[in-house]
């Protein structure tokens, strides 16, 4: 009690002071330019410092929106990307030949859970059925592939990360335009193996690896990381071991790769097997 | 005489002294006194902060118009001498702090009590008076001066003050 009294003393004390001071200072400024414009100064200085602060402070709040902005953005990016790197590789092609629009539409999406500690990892992310995420759909960044849809619900989907030693996906060597197989080795989540490199393919570390873009869930040509070493293997291949470019602990936004003709191709991939099937019961 | 009368005719006496000393005494660039700031630092050792500060504004005021000054420089550094007094008189007071008057501190405690309360009063004074526009190694220098001689004199005016007091007692 005593020391609420005397707290709100304090407070009397610093607002007296405060409305004197500044009844002085406006006398000052109204009797003087010098000290008006030292004044004046002194306050700007203060109220920008001020509204600096309360900016940055605005800006760190409004950050959220602002990703959830650039996110949408870069899927449009992507698209474009995509359809301008298709429409540059079909130059040669007759006009009626030529892609009439990308293969791929991108969901953008965040994170919820991701790990990166077990030999098969996960993520959850939280688009789902009713984004517009099915199974088997391909999960992308700008720094490489992150793995497939395994299973979708509602509101999330569960995804198979790139760092689970079952899951595997088709890349190329961009100097030589091998393609392999990238499996990871469960060892450190910043590589991963390409596996079914020729012996007699010339490369060197620091060559890039990118999606080959022959499996139906993952883009081409989606940089994935850079080689770091080789081993050979059964002795006609090497296993060539790839420095990631995305780090996986910190993952955060992520894109969905619909590929627009799946229902086609996997129709198509089917009527084959069924034919198979056929044949050979 | 009481000590009312007593200290409100110290008051005046200051004041006009102020007055005088601002008009026609000049004093370097490196100088200034402020008689007035002894009104402050000797009024009653109960007075709360408030009062004083009121007290030291009106003061403030009062020196600024006689001297020809700026309305309001000695005002603002009166007041903000005014709102550290008593927290530096408690601090610098003996242990016997019911009994304790302004007139038995003492003049170590009363140099120690003044020379803070003249260094805030300075620094404003001198900050505003300079407002940017004078080089600091001279502001530096104007308030080393002026805190150093403004101590020796509240000093040399408690000594006076005290003396003539216990006479008449």
């Amino acid at each position: 009690m005593r020391g609420r009294s005397r707290n709100i003393l304090y407070l009397i004390n610093i607002i007296v002071f405060i409305i004197l001071e500044a009844a002085a200072l406006w006398l000052i400024s109204n009797n003087s330019v010098v000290q008006r414009s030292g004044i004046i100064r002194t306050i700007s200085s203060v109220t920008n410092a001020f509204a600096s602060t309360a900016g940055n402070v605005g800006r760190y709040f409004s950050l959220g929106k602002v990703n959830r902005r650039l996110a949408e953005e870069n899927v449009t990016l992507r698209m474009e990307n995509d359809r301008l790197r298709a429409a540059a590789a079909e130059m040669s092609m007759p006009d009626s030949l030529g892609p009439e629009s990308p293969l791929f539409d991108y969901i953008p999406a965040l994170v919820v859970s991701n790990s990166t500690d077990r030999l098969h990892n996960v993520i959850i992310i939280n688009k789902g059925l009713r984004d517009g995420v099915r199974e088997d759909m391909g999960v992308i960044t700008d720094r490489g592939l992150v793995g497939y849809v395994q299973s979708a619900g509602e509101k999330y989907s569960k995804v198979s990360s790139l760092l689970d030693i079952d899951n595997m996906a088709s890349a190329t060597l961009s100097s030589t335009n091998t393609f392999g197989v990238l499996r990871w080795n469960g060892r450190t989540a910043r590589q991963s193996v390409l596996h079914e490199i020729p012996v007699h393919t010339e490369f060197s570390d620091g060559d890039t690896v990118v999606s080959s873009g022959y499996s139906l869930i993952y883009p081409p040509g989606i940089p994935i990381g850079t080689v770091s070493g080789r081993v050979l293997s059964d002795g006609i291949n090497y296993d060539v071991t790839v420095d990631l470019f995305e780090e996986f602990p910190r993952l955060r936004h992520v894109y969905i790769a619909v590929r627009k003709d799946i229902d086609t191709l996997k129709a198509l991939i089917d009527e084959g097997t069924d034919a198979e099937g056929g044949k050979h019961p | 005489m009481n000590g009312t009368i007593r200290h409100i005719l110290l008051a005046l006496m200051l004041i006009l002294a102020q007055g005088a000393l601002d008009n026609y005494v000049n004093l370097t660039v490196y100088l200034d006194l402020s008689l007035c700031l002894f009104i402050i630092l000797t009024l009653p050792f109960r007075w709360g902060t408030v009062p004083t500060m009121l007290t030291a504004f009106t003061i403030g005021i009062v020196t600024d118009i006689l001297g020809n000054g700026i309305p309001g420089m000695s005002a603002a550094a009166m007041t903000a001498a005014g709102l550290c007094r008593r927290s530096l008189l408690l601090a610098t007071a003996s242990a016997e702090k019911d009994k304790q008057t302004i007139d038995s501190l003492g003049v170590r405690r009363f140099v120690l009590y003044s020379a803070p309360i003249i260094l805030i009063y300075m620094t404003v004074y001198i900050l505003l008076d300079s407002s940017g526009f004078r080089p600091a190694g001279q502001c530096l220098a104007r308030l080393g001066i002026s805190l150093a001689a403004n101590t020796a004199m509240m000093a040399f005016l408690y000594t006076l003050s005290t003396e003539n007091h216990s006479r008449r007692k």
